[in-house]
Parts: structure tokens; sequence; C-alpha cells
């Protein structure tokens, strides 16, 4: 059940981070290609699957965990905190689909709307359920992490080698973003491993330590592009932009990681429930 | 950037304050009567307290005395976000163990039990 539970919620971040990181992109940087808008269409596809997998998977849980019949778990479950911060997801989900299928959608209003739409994930998950303050942070978390890989997803996707005026938005959206997921993700640390100890000795601590290296790679990907392929792409010789467009596509291989390490960290005993 | 600077220090001071640990799933915080206490008459109710929120629909809070039969007892109550209680008929003198299953509000799972006994009354 835990196994399918972090593969759901791994769909669910991916598709999550390529929706609302793609509405950023498209009203911060450029319009989307072709294959960019195909991707923000996959990722509703995929929020959709996602959401009933975590409504089906959690009715099984809670039938297994209370005793009592599906039927009973499926009356009960749409009234519990969960089940309505679910229903909002699904509403706000559908809401997004009808304004992104406009002939010509109104880019910032749809990156307003993915932003507050992130809220009610933040709010269902375990930061949710410890007050307004950890589930802002952990929205932060999510906003800023979805638009700085969302946009590498879109910059990976364009027709063509990216133009310099859409490499210099980029690198400002992803430092700008880098700047609240850093802080937002030690702070969502110190929230939920009580000691030094417990990061290297419990399954959730090693998890997140294995993230955090994945992270630590990806920053060093963001660095080089930062300071050696942007300026170059600037500059306009004439292999920085290839150079550029091949790191990004590792930077997004590496983020697609960190998710299913973030997706991991959502289903392991928390450190200070771990016994060996 | 300029737009940086209170971005970085507001997160900053936001780290300085270091939050608390959480402990993410509901554990059991404390119960009356007491974990493994013994009490001198029968409690009328038991009633557990469990460190976060819980989702009652989702609860079970089952007695069994020391022969592992199960007590009659009303359906539980939820007289607070985190309480758990159920009214108890007359308890024997004995041992008594307390099975509960909750779930927290993020849909978490946690189990467990604990003991108390009921004294024989000084005759």
């Amino acid at each position: 059940m835990n196994a399918l539970l972090a593969g759901v919620g791994w769909l669910d971040l991916s598709a999550t981070a390529t929706l609302a990181g793609g509405l950023a992109y498209a009203s911060l940087v450029a319009e989307p290609s072709a294959a960019g808008a195909r991707a923000l269409r996959a990722a509703v596809m995929l929020l959709v699957l996602a959401l009933l997998g975590e409504f089906i998977l959690t009715t099984l849980r809670m039938r297994e965990v209370a005793g009592i019949g599906a039927g009973a778990v499926l009356v009960e479950l749409p009234a519990t905190r969960w089940g309505r911060l679910w229903i909002v997801r699904a509403l706000g989900l559908a809401v997004l689909a009808a304004a992104l299928g406009a002939r010509r959608p109104r880019w910032p209003l749809l990156a307003a709307l993915g932003a507050v739409w992130l809220l009610a994930r933040s709010f269902q998950g375990h930061a949710g359920a410890h007050g307004p303050l950890a589930a802002l942070i952990d929205w932060l978390h999510l906003l800023a992490g979805s638009a700085w890989l969302g946009s590498l997803v879109q910059l990976a996707l364009g027709r063509d080698d990216p133009t310099a005026r859409d490499a210099l938005r980029v690198r400002a959206l992803a430092t700008g973003a880098l700047a609240l997921v850093v802080p937002a993700g030690i702070y969502a640390a110190f929230l939920h491993v009580p000691s030094l100890e417990r990061l290297f000795a419990t399954p959730y601590g090693r998890a997140l330590l294995a993230k955090l290296a994945v992270v630590v790679a990806l920053l060093g990907l963001g660095a080089l592009n930062h300071f050696r392929h942007v300026p170059a792409l600037v500059d306009g010789r004439a292999e920085a932009a290839g150079k550029l467009r091949r790191t990004v596509r590792v930077e997004v291989a590496l983020g697609v990681a960190v998710l299913l390490l973030s997706a991991l960290l959502g289903v392991l005993p928390m450190p200070h429930e771990f016994q060996p | 950037m300029s737009w940086r600077v209170p971005i970085w220090v507001m997160l900053v001071g936001l780290l300085l304050l270091r939050p608390p640990p959480i402990h993410a799933h509901a554990f059991l915080d404390h119960a009356e009567p007491r974990v493994g206490s013994s009490v001198d008459s029968p409690p009328s109710a038991v009633q557990l307290h469990f460190t976060e929120p819980i989702e009652p629909a989702f609860c079970r809070l089952e007695v069994m005395d020391a022969a592992g039969k199960r007590v009659d007892t009303p359906a539980p109550e939820h007289p607070a976000p985190d309480v758990l209680r159920v009214a108890l008929p007359s308890l024997a003198p004995g041992e008594y163990t307390v099975h509960w299953a909750v779930v927290s509000v993020d849909t978490h799972p946690t189990e467990g039990h604990f003991t108390f006994s009921v004294k024989k009354p000084r005759s």
C-alpha cells in the first residue's frame, strides 16, 4: 500500500510541478511551444489519474484501519478535512483545465490560479495538519519548486534551442525560486527531524539526505547554466544554446528524482516514531 | 537583484525561529485512566488524548478484559479534536487492555494499546 501511495504521490508531484511551473513559465518567460502546451495538457490528465488514485488508495486504507465497509468510508471520507481539500483540488483542477482549453489562454491569470490551487495540496498533507504557518511554508516550497522545475521542462521542450531572452528570464525565475525553495525546505526539515542522530539513523532521515544530495547536484548544474552557459548565450557564442539545452534536460531528470524522494518521504515513518 | 533581499531576510528570519519538531502522525499523549495505572474504583470512561487532531469517523477504541473478552461499550465519542472517549459499564476488578487505532487529519493511521487495572475493593 505504501509503495502504491508513494508512486501515486510521485505522479501527483511531477504533474503538479509541470502544470503550475509551466503556467509560471508561460506568464513570466514566453508562450509555451507546441510540445510545451501538450505537456501542460498531459499534466492535467495525469493529475486526474493521481487524484482518483489517491482517493481510491485512501478509501482502502481507511477501510482497513477503521474496520468498516468501503461504502461507509465513501460516505465519510468526503466529510473529512482531507476529503474536503481533495474536492477543492479536483474542482480547482477542473477550472484550470477549462481555462487552459481556451483559444487564447490568459497566462498571468492561469499562473495565479495555479499558485492558489497549490495551497489546497499544502493544507491537505503533513504540513497542513500542523497549522497555517507550516502549511504556508510548505506552499512556498511547493510553489517555488514547481516554478523552477516546470520552467525547466518548458525550456527543454522548446521547438528550437533557447534564445538569450528566454534563458535570462528563466535564470531570473530559477534564482527567485531558489531563494524560497532552500530556506523553506530547511524549515520543513527542522519541523520533521527532531535530532541530527535521527537524520542519519532513520529511513526518513536517509531519504531526506538522498534528496539533499540530488538537490546539490541540481544546484551545481543550475550554477553552470547561471554563470557559464547563459552568459555565453548572451555573448552570442554558437555552441552555448545546445549546451544549455542539454544541461536543462539533465536538470529535469534530476528534478524528477527529487520528486520521487519527496513522495517517498510522504509515506515513510516519521523520524521520532521509527523503531529499529 | 534588490527584490531578492527582502525574501532572503524574511526566510532567514524564519529559519532563525527554528520550529519545534512536530509528530506529523497522531500518537497517544496521555490517557485517563493513566497508562499502566491501577485505579481504586472502576472508571466511568476511558479517555485518550492524542498529539494532534484525529478523524473520528475512522477511529477505533476497544477495551478487553484479562480473558481477552471485549467489554461491551457504546460508540466512541469525540469531545475535542484530539480526544477520543468511550463510556464504560461497571468494570469488575482485574486488568484491562485498551486497543486504539486512529487516523490523523492528513489520513495517516497509527495504533497502539495499553493496560490499566481496577483494584479489588478493600473489605
